[in-house]
């Protein structure tokens, strides 16, 4: 087991261990240890959430109470988005149960995590239905996504369903304050503000912000200046100049620009999308109707993404789109 | 569009004498088939596209009892994957002979011609080798060898190439059936039967345009017939001059020059009915040259919504909803006349951008990906998400504090954290 | 113009050379006649002939409805038909006018009619 002191990215040192460290999710946090009680009668959960509002977290913290220090050996963490296909998810959840029954006894299940579960398509879902049933007597499974509504109805009915709202401000200062207190650094309010600004509700962001901010300082006192020089630094430069080149009408360089994230960086369709998404509310020239008519184009090529056969087409539509839109509002100007 | 299906579908032969044209051939084909011939030579059956080579194989497997394995040559392109799939078929597939209802099976490799490339010579020689047998017997009158020689299975062979040259290797295993445009009176006698099925009321004379127009390929007078029938009114000779007439064959720079330089969709769409491109290529080619058509940003944003929704049909169409084809068409004919601009040529844009932007760039993706797989274990998420959320910080955290300890506890070797240094910023 | 029937045609004396040439390349000899055994190299087969007689040669068609012999110079296709005078099986003028001919042919090809009844 790693030493705390050892683990060198904050976000996993300061991740809590067990529920009662978790300060906020109250009410998730108290069904949960009704379950912990009395292991057997636990259902198989479903967490749904923004990024970075502790699903991950709480998951882990509950393999770690039922499993003790060999939890690890319990636990089978999968990734939807990572996996091939869920052959291959079946493929790895037997030879997880397998491997692991000799060991049974005093344990009731293993765990299976299975995060991004909202990536997987329906006949994914349909299938991953079907193992669910078909190992429920030794797996439990705790399914984490984004939007629990892209979840097929039979999964949903057999898990008991756990939302976590975005944290508020309040509890995000409070978090990075404990923190940058632990790590002997002093954390100036304004620079806090940027920060969970920044960071859109996912605390994970956050804290990756301050631990960079806090890199940059060497007095150890992190200020706004720090902050927004991390912002500057790890915003997706490529997207915003693909963004602008589309928008001012060059959709040939806005493309071949789409073409070198996708190659050097392995960015999927959707990774982009997302990415153009949360740029383009940051494009300081339009006015909010004209980003909320751009997210609406963004939101209709989204879905032809997933229906389509071709990223490339969909995305090279979408930024024809903001070519096409750029013209026309500066015909009107 | 009136019908659900694409008539080439929809009349698709069921027997071996619904196909017209090519007499010759088809006995030779099932000759070959009902004697025991198959076991020592594979069937090569060559000529123009659209005259029934594919059509045939089916029909005659269907009255003849056979199932059979059907491989897309520009599918599976490698030696290893023709050995892999041909080589057990054709010494493992005697089990299928106990199977009441079936004679066996039969190997099916289409497009051939796909797999002669410079790069793939390895594809010649698993086709090769299935036969190759044969040869051994000469060389080494060994046991084993005796009981494994020819084919347990026919392998039929089918190539779009009208000259042989190209197929020179396999000549020597293979039974050549050659076929041939088909006769304009053979083609006329077929459209007719399909106006009198689809209620279309066509002048013999009109018919005899598009089959004339045809050059003699069946499948593109059918999907012409369609198209021009659309409409629902009676079919005269001065509709079909609006076709655009068939060269022999459709290459990759003619079919794009006649796409982007029709004057309408349906002079476009009669284009694609006679391309031997398939879909996919064709698709990513369009969407590659598109903004050379359309030079306007607001014309180019109307193409790309059509092209968007002809992939989305494309994504429904699958392996399996061939119906859904036509919208396909109609909607990537739509796309490329879109523009008001006379047509002017330019230099097409080939090989598609994807191919050359992904096979660049290959390595540094892969270590991307190793390094962010080791990012996702350490800190429970998934290589996406560590991609995007904690390689920029971790690199900017490095760039500061080169003594920061983390490429140590994500335990990355040199060549990954020299990527994560140097890598631009996304 | 020499007009020559598939099934079976005379030739003059032809010489070794050009006898193995033209079995090699699709044409049966019986003894005393000849035939056009493959279709593969037919053009070729009208190229050697035609340099022995020193003359065109085409070839009759044989009509797949009504089983008649007949010549290409009549069609009005033969501007655009790429297998002109070769030895193919076509449709005659007459039975062009035919109502129903796709079920005609159908059947005849089906029922081992004409020259296919390897067919069945």
């Amino acid at each position: 087991m790693e030493q705390p002191e050892n683990i060198s990215m904050w976000v996993e040192k300061y991740r809590p261990k067990t529920l009662d460290e978790v300060v906020d999710l109250k009410s998730v946090v108290e069904s949960l240890k009704a379950f912990l009680k009395t292991p057997k009668t636990m259902p198989h959960l479903l967490f749904a959430g923004m990024p970075g509002t502790g699903k991950t977290t709480i998951a882990l913290c509950i393999a770690r109470q039922l499993f003790g220090s060999s939890w690890r050996t319990f636990t089978l963490e999968l990734n939807a988005s990572d996996e091939r296909g869920i052959k291959i998810v079946r493929e790895r959840i037997k030879d997880f149960a397998r491997y692991t029954r000799g060991a049974f006894g005093n344990i009731p299940y293993v765990i299976i995590i299975l995060d991004e579960s909202d990536q997987m398509t329906r006949q994914a879902q349909t299938a991953l239905r079907r193992i669910m049933e078909t190992s429920s007597n030794t797996c439990r499974f705790m399914l984490i996504c984004n939007y629990s509504s892209k979840i097929i109805e039979p999964i949903q009915s057999r898990c008991a369903v756990f939302r976590f709202s975005m944290l508020d401000k309040e509890n995000m200062v409070e978090h990075l304050g404990y923190i940058s207190g632990k790590e002997n650094v002093s954390l100036l309010p304004d620079a806090a503000e940027a920060i969970v600004e920044y960071s859109e509700g996912d605390l994970r962001r956050a804290i990756n912000a301050l631990q960079t901010a806090s890199a940059y300082t060497k007095t150890k006192t992190v200020d706004k200046k720090a902050v927004l020089r991390v912002i500057g630094e790890a915003s997706p430069k490529k997207v915003q100049l693909m963004l602008n080149k589309a928008l001012g009408s060059d959709f040939v360089e806005a493309r071949r620009m789409m073409y070198e994230l996708m190659g050097q960086y392995g960015l999927s369709g959707s990774d982009i999308i997302r990415q153009v998404h949360r740029e383009i509310f940051k494009v300081s020239h339009l006015t909010t109707e004209e980003k909320a008519e751009l997210a609406n184009i963004i939101g209709e090529y989204d879905f032809r993404l997933v229906e389509g056969a071709n990223d490339d087409i969909q995305l090279s539509a979408l930024l024809a789109q903001f070519s096409k839109f750029g013209k026309l509002r500066e015909a009107g100007n | 569009m009136k019908d659900e299906l694409m008539w080439v579908e929809k009349y698709r032969p069921k027997r071996i004498a619904e196909i017209v044209g090519n007499e010759e051939a088809k006995v030779s084909f099932v000759e070959w088939l009902r004697s025991n011939r198959w076991r020592k030579k594979a069937a090569l059956l060559y000529g123009p596209p659209g005259v029934g080579k594919s059509a045939l194989v089916h029909a005659a497997a269907n009255e003849l009892n056979f199932k059979i394995i059907e491989m897309n040559a520009s599918d599976i392109r490698t030696e290893k994957a023709i050995g892999k799939i041909a080589g057990p078929a054709t010494t493992f597939v005697a089990l299928d002979k106990f199977s009441a209802n079936t004679e066996g099976s039969l190997l099916f490799l289409d497009e051939v011609d796909g797999i002669f490339g410079v790069q793939d010579r390895g594809g010649v020689g698993a086709i090769l080798k299935i036969f190759a047998q044969k040869k051994g017997r000469k060389e080494k009158k060994t046991k084993e060898r005796k009981e494994i020689q020819g084919s347990q299975i026919p392998v039929v062979l089918a190539a779009n190439d009208p000259d042989l040259r190209k197929l020179r290797p396999l000549r020597k295993v293979c039974h050549l059936i050659r076929f041939r445009k088909v006769r304009i009176p053979l083609i006329v006698v077929l459209l007719q039967k399909i106006c009198l099925m689809e209620h279309v009321t066509a002048g013999f004379e009109a018919l005899e345009a598009i089959a004339r127009n045809s050059g003699g390929d069946v499948r593109s007078a059918i999907n012409d017939l369609q198209t021009l029938s659309e409409g629902g009114e009676a079919l005269r000779v001065q509709d079909v001059a609006s076709l655009h007439p068939r060269n022999r064959s459709f290459d990759f720079a003619d079919t794009l020059k006649g796409v982007f330089s029709a004057k309408s969709s349906q002079e476009a769409m009669s284009v694609l009915n006679s391309t031997t491109i398939d879909f996919d290529s064709l698709v990513l080619s369009i969407h590659d040259n598109l903004p050379l058509r359309c030079k306007d940003p607001v014309e180019l944003g109307v193409a790309y919504d059509l092209l968007s929704k002809a992939d989305v049909f494309r994504g429904r169409i699958g392996l399996e909803n061939w119906r859904l084809l036509k919208y396909f068409f109609s909607l990537i004919s739509q796309a490329t006349t879109v523009s008001s601009q006379p047509f002017q040529p330019f230099d097409f844009i080939f090989p598609p951008m994807r191919i050359i932007a992904l096979f660049w760039t290959k390595g540094k993706r892969v270590t991307l990906e190793a390094l962010c797989a080791k990012i996702g274990a350490r800190c429970h998420v998934s290589r996406r998400s560590a991609k995007l959320d904690f390689v920029p910080f971790i690199k900017a955290i490095l760039k500061e504090d080169k003594s920061a300890p983390l490429g140590a506890w994500f335990q990355l070797d040199d060549k990954e954290m020299g990527h994560l240094m140097n890598m631009g910023r996304l | 113009m020499q007009v020559l029937n598939r099934k079976s045609f005379k030739l003059p004396f032809v010489g070794k050379d050009k006898f193995v040439r033209l079995t090699r390349v699709g044409l049966g000899y019986d003894g005393g006649s000849f035939h056009v055994r493959d279709n593969n190299n037919v053009e070729k087969i009208v190229d050697i002939i035609s340099d022995v007689l020193g003359e065109k040669v085409s070839f009759f068609q044989t009509c797949v409805l009504c089983g008649q012999d007949f010549l290409c110079s009549g069609c009005r296709h033969q501007d655009l038909c790429p297998t002109k005078d070769l030895p193919l099986q076509c449709i005659c003028e007459n039975c062009r006018a035919t109502p129903k001919l796709y079920d005609q042919y159908v059947k005849n090809l089906g029922s081992g009619k004409l020259a296919s009844t390897e067919l069945r």
